[in-house]
């Protein structure tokens, strides 16, 4: 009866495909419920090694992350380093894990002594295909977590930046004070500050250290710490600059690349003057009975060179004079290629002081760029004498 | 548009050997800034005298100029010599503000920057 063993060997067959196919359903739900990296590699290997009665099962990939994350399951000849997708190694079998683009991930390699049937080789590829696409999944949750820890480490210094800055502004009769901090990233390079010095004088900087993001952040923390030791150590103010300038050179290559560039203000409301060093810094703006005034650099930023000195000047602050400082990232906002620059910033400063400028001045540079995302720090810091 | 980096070098009797580095692009805090640092401070080839054309230069930030700063004081710190070529307005503008002219030799043509590199000046 030779249509029925026929027939019957086709059931056989038919049976064992179904088996394939149901152990490899099987194996890609083992595969896919876990999403640690570690346990979808053992567990591909074990699969494969088991369905497959191999006597060992391995990975072969060009990325160390992956290569040195996996052990050879089972036992393998110590030969087996041997196998590459080109050699054609007796005993060895092996099966492409794609990648996103379809370039090769790694291999999956199972050594049995005996040759893979062809459904048994088709299972190996089916299972390097569900370990792809689980590897995948468990390479995104890994960076998942890890960003989020990058992410928390951020917002933690975010919060520590912000704990930085004045926490009161300083009380002064006759004066009002007033300051704006925005990062343009979670922490920024700007550093504003103000405290009133034993006798009674007020002491301002607003500084900006080049570039901005992290590093610059932790820059500018270090050069507060050097701002508030020295501050009222009662010296002038050019030569506060100049230790300044020295402390920060003293900090090495980095700090020196990044730089600070800073106006150093000391208000005393005993004589109604301010003394004022600029460091490298955008012009400060000064508006006094319809004169107005920049006051410009008298030396590098601090930290980029050695042994540098600057000048104080001196300014006499009369009912109603008002003074600007802020960093350029307020002049460096671009509506295309149109840049704010200084002079639209000056004519925002009335003749008259403004308790909200600080305020109008944000709203007109969120206009003029026409809500584009910011692109760097912008800090301002100002004072009116009432 | 990124930084590109030109490299040519001229041999003078009375100067010696000048690389001419010629930036074009933003010099700016990121690729811009890595690569300047790179050509700048290699040490294993950095044997002669820089003059560095920023003529083709759109922008630098302050990150960019920091980099500059950085790449002539280490070719001070071995003695050897710095200096600038044809800053355009935007980049021109940056070092006026931070009061680098006085440390930066500038000059407006690629001539009269070479001879100043003549031993003895």
């Amino acid at each position: 009866m030779p249509s029925m063993t026929h027939a019957r060997n086709e059931t056989i067959d038919l049976q064992q495909k179904l088996a394939r196919v149901q152990s490899l359903l099987e194996a890609a739900r083992r595969v896919h419920s876990t999403i640690r990296l570690d346990d979808v590699l053992t567990g591909v290997l074990e699969i494969a090694a088991k369905e497959l009665e191999a006597e060992g099962a391995f990975f072969v990939s060009a990325s160390s992350q992956l290569a040195s994350r996996t052990d050879i399951y089972g036992e393998v000849p110590d030969d087996w380093s041997r196998w590459t997708d080109s050699a054609d190694v007796p005993g060895y079998t092996g099966a492409v894990l794609p990648g996103e683009r379809g370039e090769p991930l790694a291999h999956l390699v199972v050594y049995r002594p005996q040759p893979l049937s062809l459904e048994e080789a088709d299972f190996l590829e089916g299972l390097a295909l569900q370990s792809a696409l689980a590897i995948g999944n468990a390479q995104h949750h890994e960076k998942t977590i890890e960003w989020e820890r990058v992410k928390l480490d951020l917002d933690a210094a975010r919060a520590i930046q912000r704990s930085l800055l004045p926490h009161t502004v300083p009380d002064l009769a006759g004066y009002s004070l007033q300051f704006r901090s925005t990062t343009c990233y979670e922490v920024g390079g700007d550093y504003v500050d103000a405290m009133l010095l034993p006798d009674g004088r007020l002491m301002t900087v607003l500084a900006d250290v080049a570039g901005k993001g992290l590093a610059s952040a932790m820059i500018s923390t270090t050069f507060r710490s050097s701002f508030r030791a020295i501050a009222g150590a009662g010296l002038p103010l050019c030569d506060m600059a100049a230790r300044l300038n020295t402390l920060h050179w003293e900090e090495g290559l980095e700090a020196r690349r990044r730089y600070v560039t800073a106006i150093l203000l000391c208000l005393d409301p005993g004589t109604h003057s301010f003394e004022v060093v600029n460091c490298g810094h955008n012009p400060a703006f000064v508006v006094s009975g319809g004169e107005r005034l920049r006051i410009g650099a008298s030396g590098p930023p601090l930290g980029m060179l050695p042994n540098r000195t600057y000048e104080t000047e001196v300014f006499v602050m009369n009912p109603g004079t008002q003074v600007l400082l802020y960093t350029d990232g307020l002049t460096e906002v671009f509506r295309d290629d149109d840049e704010f620059g200084e002079d639209r910033l000056m004519d925002l400063i009335s003749e008259e002081p403004a308790k909200d400028l600080l305020d109008h001045v944000w709203h007109a540079l969120t206009r003029f760029a026409g809500g584009a995302r910011q692109t760097d720090d912008m800090t301002a810091l100002y004072v009116y004498r009432a | 548009m990124s930084l590109t980096i030109q490299y040519r070098t001229i041999q003078s009797p009375t100067t010696g050997n000048i690389e001419i580095i010629r930036l074009a692009g933003r010099l700016v805090l990121g690729e811009g800034t890595s690569s300047l640092r790179d050509t700048l401070r290699n040490p294993a080839e950095r044997k002669s005298d820089i003059l560095v054309d920023l003529s083709g230069v759109s922008y630098v930030d302050s990150a960019g100029l920091g980099e500059l700063v950085a790449g002539y004081a280490f070719m001070t710190s071995r003695g050897l010599r710095m200096k600038l070529l044809r800053p355009t307005a935007r980049v021109d503008s940056l070092p006026h503000i931070t009061k680098l002219c006085s440390t930066f030799e500038v000059f407006e043509d690629e001539a009269t920057a070479l001879r100043s590199f003549s031993k003895g000046e």
